[in-house]
Formats: structure tokens, C-alpha cells, sequence
């Protein structure tokens, strides 16, 4: 059965049928040759129940959120605040671009909007002081990846969501990885920088003056942090709160910059309700294909399947870990999740790791995903910001972060301590 | 009925379902904008919540009931917005690789494949709406919501879903040249 399944699955994809259509229809054949139950009579209540979430009403706030942010123009302030403080680093503007998405992420719940945002700011200084293009451009797409690993995070909400995890702590769990990957990312522009340094850029002077004087604008970015992240640990508020708090707060710093305008707000609205609900559509299909996988009992199966390979549970990781490699280049993030995680999160949590430790692991396969051709949504992103060149030069630009991608994935699968050193401490 | 065969009449044809594809955008449009509003509003409500509980120790209670009814209900209104945007998710590995005639079919299909589905939803949201119009059915929570009020909105919206979808699909059935580009680049 398991294997019907995943042909199905395949021929209905390939067929280019929308992802949420796909889900529907493969729980309509369970109904129809396996269970033969009326399944489809369920969608709705199933529609209502999960759809009138309290937790998923923080995506549309994040999506929001991070509309606002772009127009506020905070990202740009950022950018030159972290700058003189980089600079003198081989490599220098790119190290600036990691540590402005490392902390824009840390406001911001997608990969994609920090790519967008760091990117529209970042990419007008490439040609103007001679850096590798490639290179630059691959910082910024593999550095905006970080937006999902660092709390807050859409995607954990989203994984939280649909295995019953609890996002404080997928929250804490994201952040020493999330740290490590970018002073990884880091690392891999220093080790290119020394072995090249015609890639670094040349170099402009700062005073201490200025490193100081531009300080003053990294209070936002941190503001918005602790107000939607601190927020949660300080038990002021639950994730959804914290992310309304966000929200209000980017409303209020676009307001402070003068940046809004009914036009502009509505054209927020409009982005942020097109992605809210081409995400719930996708959910709330998920839940029901959810619904009637587990009347299957494919999850006893898979796990079945498994076990009797006799692989060690970190074999296995390497086997889901390639498996994940393989999907996140066919498909894309958000379709990858809600088709393998409901699945797999039992069987991992069966094996014996923890349902948090393997949330960090998807995050961090996911942001492969974001990078990998041919659909690597992050690398577009940066192609759509430049004015020439072809999606190429960004695809190559992000291999070696990529390196550092699977890096980390290696680190906390030996020692998942760094995952979930944080996390216990809330237990 | 007119001779649907001669070239003009098609070309009448063609003008008014694009007309009414275009007001159909529109509306879904203003859909997004009242939607827009509904979330500030929910979230202006929960930083007043969150003011009162901490400064004066009073909950408004309910504001996570209230959020969840604002989301599920924006999602419903909203669903053909995403549609006219070609934001819902597919892939296009193979499509996008093929010829202008076979890509148009799949196309055409992919557009089906989301009228059915969204049909499904109405169609089993109708149910949903008929059963506590039935029991008479109240949240069980302190606001005592009448489940009528937030459902009702949901089916509109997803009636609205169903016959965006097949309005989309007729006008592309019966028009020639291909549909705009996908504007899933511009994600986030």
C-alpha cells in the first residue's frame, strides 16, 4: 500500500495538479479502494475544526509583519549599523549580509521575506566595490534561509501545528543551530575570502564615531525580537500574542519612518491574504489527508519498513536526510513539509528522538530546499532583485553554503545537545 | 443563444467573460483589503488584551476564539484572491517543459482539479452550517458564540471560492491566448 501511495502521489504532482488538489484527491482514493468509509464527508468539519486556529493565526500575522517591515525600511538602517562593524573581515559586505539576515530572521518568520528584504537592500552594492557576484549573491539567498531557523518561524508554526509540538520550544530549539549555521555561513566566506581575496571587495575605512553612531539603529530589530520572542519566555503572552505584538510594532515602526499610506497598507493586505491563504488552503487539505492516512495505519508500516532494515537511528537520519535533499529540489518548502512530516514525525519519535529535534532537522533540510535547483525559492527571490545575470550565477553562489547547510545538519545529528540544550530548560 | 461558431460572436464571448473574470477580481480584491483589516483589528484587540491582563489584571477573554474564527473565515474569503494571483502551490516541473498546446491542458486540468475541490469544501461546509443551524449550536466558551454567524461567513466565502474557480475556468476554456505569468517569483 505504501508504495501505491507514493506512486500516486507522484503521478498526481507530476500531472502539475495544485499541491492541495493532490492532497484531496489521494485521500478521496483511500476512500475509494481502501477505506471504504465516508472520508470525504469529513472535509468539513475538519476544514472548520483546524482551520479556526488560534496557533496558525500567527501566519498571517508574520506574513503581515514582514510586509510592514519591508516598507518600514528598518532592514536598511540595519545594514548600515552592522557594516562598519564587518568591515574589516576578508570578505567584508558579505559578512555584513549574513549578520543582517542572522538578526532580521530573529524579527521575522520566512526565509523568503528575509532574502527579499537584506537582498533589496544588499544587492545595489555589489558592482560598486568589486565583490565575486556569485558569492555575494549566494550569501544573501543562503542567508535569508536563516529567516525559518531563527525564531520566530512560520514554518515551526506550521510544523507545530501538525504534529502537536509545542512552538516555544521548536522557538528554543532553533537558536543555537540557527546561530551555529551563521557563523558557519560566516566561516565559509572568510575560508573562499583567504583562499581568493579578489572576491572580498575593496575596502572603506570607518571611525569608531561612526561604528557607534549607527548603533542606535539596531534598537528596532532588537526591540521587535524580545517583544516577539522575549515576550513568550516571559509568560506575557503565547506565540499568537507575541506575533500581534510584532505586528502592531511594525505597524508602528512604519508610521514612526513615515512609509504608510492607505495604497501601500492595502497592498500589504492584499500579499499577506494571497500567501495566508494559499498556505491554509494547503493545510487545511493536509489535515484531511491527514485524517485518512491514519485510518490507514501507514505510519505503523513505514515504521516497519524501517526497522527491519536494521539501520541505526543515525543511519536513518542520512537516509531521511538525502530523501529530504532529493524532495526539497522537486518540490517546494511548504509542500514537502505537509506531505512528509504528519508521516514521518511518528516514526522519528518512535525511533527515539524527540518530535522538537526533529522539527530543527526540517527546518534545516527545508532551507536546503530553498537553495537547491531547479526551484530553490530563495535563489529566484535574489534573481528577481538583480536587473541582469541568470538564475545560475545564484544557484553556483550558494553551493558553498550549502556545504555549511549540511554541516550543521551533521553536528546536531552527533550531537543533538545543541538542539535541545535550550528546550530542556523550559521542561 | 447565438451561433457560437462565428469568429465575432466568439469574440463577444470572449469580451464578457473577461469582464466578469475581471469583476470577479475585484471583488476578491476588496476581499483581501476587509480581510487585511480583520487581522489588524484582531491583532489591535490582542495587544489590548494583553495591556489589560498585565497592567490591570482584567482579560477580555475569548481573543483566541475570536482569532481563530477571523482566520478561518479570511482564509475562506480570500481563497479566490490567491487564485487570481496563480499563488496556489503546483508543480510545474513537467508542465512548464512542455509545448503551448499540451502545457494549456495541463493548465486547464490543474484549474479543474481546484473547482472540484473547491466545490467539495463548500458543498461539505454547507453541511457543517446546516447541522448547527439544526442544533441551534453555541462555542462552548465563555462568549457563546452562535456557530451560525462565524460558519455562515465561512460557506459565503467559500461558495465565493468555488464559483471564482469555475468562472476562471470557463474564460480560460474559451480564450485563446495563454494565461499571464505566474506571479509565484514575487513570493513572501
Amino acid at each position: 500500500m505504501l508504495s501505491k501511495f507514493i506512486v500516486a502521489l507522484l503521478v498526481l504532482a507530476l500531472l502539475g495538479l495544485p499541491v492541495a488538489a493532490v492532497l484531496v484527491i489521494l485521500a478521496l482514493l483511500i476512500e475509494a479502494f481502501i477505506m471504504p468509509i465516508p472520508i470525504h464527508a469529513m472535509i468539513g468539519s475538519i476544514a472548520w475544526e483546524q482551520g479556526r486556529s488560534d496557533l496558525l493565526f500567527s501566519v498571517p500575522l508574520f506574513v503581515l509583519m514582514g510586509e510592514l517591515l519591508l516598507l518600514s525600511g528598518v532592514a536598511a538602517r540595519m545594514y548600515g549599523a552592522l557594516l562598519p562593524w564587518l568591515n574589516w573581515l576578508p570578505g567584508r559586505l558579505m559578512h555584513t549580509n549574513i549578520a543582517t539576515c542572522t538578526l532580521f530572521a530573529a524579527t521575522s518568520g520566512s526565509s523568503v521575506a528575509t532574502a527579499a528584504t537584506v537582498g533589496t537592500v544588499a544587492i545595489p552594492q555589489i558592482k560598486a566595490l568589486g565583490y565575486n557576484e556569485r558569492l555575494f549573491l549566494g550569501s544573501l539567498a543562503a542567508g535569508g534561509t536563516l529567516g525559518i531557523l531563527i525564531p520566530p518561524s512560520i514554518n515551526m508554526i506550521i510544523y507545530g501545528a501538525l504534529t502537536n509540538t509545542s512552538i516555544p520550544q521548536l522557538y528554543l530549539g532553533g537558536f543555537l543551530p540557527g546561530l551555529l549555521l551563521a557563523g558557519l555561513f560566516m566561516a565559509t566566506i572568510l575560508i573562499a575570502c583567504l583562499i581568493r581575496p579578489s572576491w572580498g571587495g575593496r575596502s572603506e575605512s570607518y571611525s569608531w564615531g561612526q561604528r557607534f553612531a549607527g548603533l542606535k539603529d539596531l534598537l528596532p530589530p532588537i526591540g521587535l525580537f524580545v517583544l516577539v520572542v522575549g515576550s513568550i519566555y516571559a509568560g506575557w503572552a503565547t506565540a499568537t500574542e507575541a506575533a500581534a505584538l510584532g505586528t502592531l510594532a511594525a505597524l508602528g515602526l512604519c508610521a514612526w519612518n513615515r512609509q504608510l499610506n492607505f495604497a501601500l497598507l492595502h497592498k500589504a493586505f492584499e500579499d499577506t491574504m494571497r500567501t495566508t491563504a494559499m498556505i491554509m488552503l494547503i493545510l487545511t487539505a493536509a489535515f484531511f489527508l491527514n485524517f485518512a492516512v491514519v485510518l490507514t495505519g501507514l505510519v505503523r508500516q513505514l515504521t516497519d519498513v524501517i526497522t527491519a532494515t536494521n539501520a541505526t537511528p543515525q543511519q536513518t537520519v542520512l537516509i531521511i536526510v538525502v530523501m529530504y535533499l532529493v524532495l526539497g529540489c522537486v518540490l517546494d518548502v511548504l509542500s514537502m513539509t505537509v506531505l512528509t512530516v504528519p508521516v514521518l514525525t511518528p516514526v522519528m519519535v518512535n525511533l527515539g528522538y524527540d518530535a522538537v529535534w526533529f522539527g530543527i532537522l526540517v527546518m534545516l533540510v527545508s532551507e536546503a530546499a530553498l537553495i537547491t535547483p531547479p526551484v530553490g525559492m530563495n535563489a529566484y527571490v535574489i534573481q528577481s532583485l538583480r536587473t541582469r545575470g541568470r538564475i545560475e550565477d545564484v544557484f553556483i553562489g550558494t553551493l558553498p553554503f550549502l556545504l555549511a547547510m549540511l554541516a550543521t545538519i551533521a553536528l546536531i545529528t552527533l550531537w543533538p545537545d545543541i538542539v535541545m540544550l535550550l528546550p530542556r530548560t523550559m521542561r | 443563444m447565438a451561433e457560437p461558431t462565428t469568429p465575432q460572436t466568439t469574440e463577444q464571448n470572449d469580451g464578457a467573460l473577461e469582464r466578469v473574470v475581471g469583476r470577479a477580481r475585484q471583488l476578491s480584491r476588496y476581499a483581501a483589503w476587509a480581510s487585511g483589516y480583520a487581522v489588524l483589528a484582531c491583532a489591535a484587540l490582542i495587544g489590548i488584551e494583553i495591556v489589560l491582563r498585565k497592567l490591570f489584571s482584567v482579560s477580555l477573554q475569548g481573543t483566541d476564539e475570536i482569532s481563530g474564527y477571523v482566520l478561518v473565515v479570511t482564509f475562506a474569503w480570500t481563497a479566490s484572491w490567491a487564485l487570481f494571483r496563480d499563488a496556489h502551490i503546483r508543480i510545474d516541473l513537467v508542465s512548464s517543459r512542455l509545448p503551448p498546446g499540451p502545457r494549456r491542458a495541463f493548465d486547464l486540468l490543474a484549474l479543474a482539479s481546484l473547482v472540484g475541490v473547491a466545490m467539495l469544501l463548500a458543498w461539505q461546509a454547507s453541511t457543517v452550517l446546516g447541522e448547527s443551524l439544526r442544533l441551534g449550536s453555541v462555542s462552548n466558551t465563555p462568549l457563546r458564540v452562535p456557530l451560525w454567524l462565524p460558519q455562515g461567513m465561512w460557506l459565503i466565502g467559500l461558495v465565493g471560492f468555488a464559483l471564482a474557480a469555475a468562472i476562471l475556468l470557463t474564460a480560460r476554456l474559451f480564450r485563446q491566448a495563454p494565461p499571464p505569468p505566474s506571479d509565484v517569483m514575487d513570493e513572501r
